[in-house]
């Protein structure tokens, strides 16, 4: 979970990058008038952050499987204790 | 251990605090991002995808191969969880007759039922208006699997309701196929994989594209709805049987 919570915060560095002063979403506000670069700020980091948000979902749901193997294979969380009993 | 990886983790963040200082400024429209590759994006996206939504279209037709990529990613999560947990699949009893509550609370019920139908609705608009306001595949895909994951909390999880793992399995590789069907078909036309242009339907090229988006973001919201719901049934169902041993 804790890599859960740096990937957004990687996320929401990331997207700041995209930001410009005075332009607004990416989204065409009209269809005839042509859309101006100066207008709309950078439409491309957030489609890479949206492949970013579907990796760390995926991750995440499958490191809490992994956690619940773990924890019905040898009854606790602890990295100490998880250690010893491995060395036995 | 823990001392050296907390020594290491204090010199790599005064790194990279100190490196903050040669970032260009935050708003500037001159930075290096806002100048080399994104104003053809900008300028050419809305007229060339058809979508006023500049972010759908260069997930969904620019870069839909690496959507697709995605798609392929969150569908393996799901069986790899499938394959950690699921040593058999869980059967849940059947709904019993008389209304019981298992939480004991007729307002979760009540608020539940009230929230249901505008939730879906929402979720679907989201997947379908996605190429022009806010939204898209991934979206709508998670609003509906939230939607059935909060009636399964409100009921009991051990109350069979709402897709079953198998089904919501069924529901992910139909989402996948969708996905990489609609790819093979613009082969079969002569394009490339995933050009929707090349497809034979009666209406401007831009329109085409926008069908096809539609397309494939149907693809991507069952294929995400599906693997949340396998994992959310996985991760509960091991639960149980925890509790009854």
């Amino acid at each position: 979970m804790a890599m859960n919570i740096l990937q957004v915060a990687v996320i929401i560095f990331f997207i700041t990058i995209a930001v410009k002063d005075q332009a607004t979403v990416p989204i065409a506000q009209s269809h005839d008038q042509p859309t101006l670069s100066s207008h709309y700020i950078n439409p491309l980091p957030h489609a890479l952050m949206l492949t970013a948000i579907v990796v760390s979902i995926s991750t995440t749901g499958v490191a809490l499987a992994l956690a619940v193997r773990i924890h019905r294979r040898y009854g606790t969380l602890e990295e100490t204790e998880l250690l010893s009993k491995l060395r036995e | 251990m823990k001392k050296t990886a907390g020594l290491i983790l204090i010199i790599a963040a005064a790194i990279l605090f100190r490196a903050v200082d040669t970032l260009p400024t935050i708003g500037d429209p001159q930075s290096p991002s806002a100048t080399h590759v994104s104003p053809r994006y900008i300028e050419n996206g809305p007229k060339e995808t058809g979508a006023a939504n500049m972010v759908t279209g260069v997930l969904a037709d620019y870069r839909g191969f690496d959507t697709l990529g995605e798609t392929t990613v969150i569908f393996t999560a799901g069986l790899a969880c499938l394959l950690l947990l699921g040593a058999t699949w869980p059967n849940r009893q059947a709904q019993p007759d008389s209304m019981e509550w298992p939480f004991g609370s007729a307002v979760l019920e009540a608020a539940v039922r009230f929230a249901t139908p505008f939730m879906l609705l929402f979720a679907t608009y989201v997947v379908i208006h996605g190429h022009d306001t806010p939204g898209g595949g991934f979206q709508g895909g998670v609003l509906y699997a939230t939607t059935l994951i909060l009636i399964k909390l409100t009921r009991g999880t051990s109350i069979k309701w709402g897709p079953s793992p198998q089904r919501a399995l069924l529901i992910a590789s139909s989402g996948v196929a969708l996905f990489a069907g609609i790819g093979f078909l613009s082969l079969f036309f002569g394009g490339s994989y995933l050009d929707y242009g090349v497809l034979p339907l009666p209406f401007p090229s831009s329109t085409i594209r926008t069908i096809g988006t539609l397309g494939i973001e149907i693809g991507v919201a069952l294929t995400v709805a599906g693997v949340l719901l396998l994992v959310f049934e996985m991760l509960t169902a091991w639960h149980e049987k925890e509790d009854s041993q």
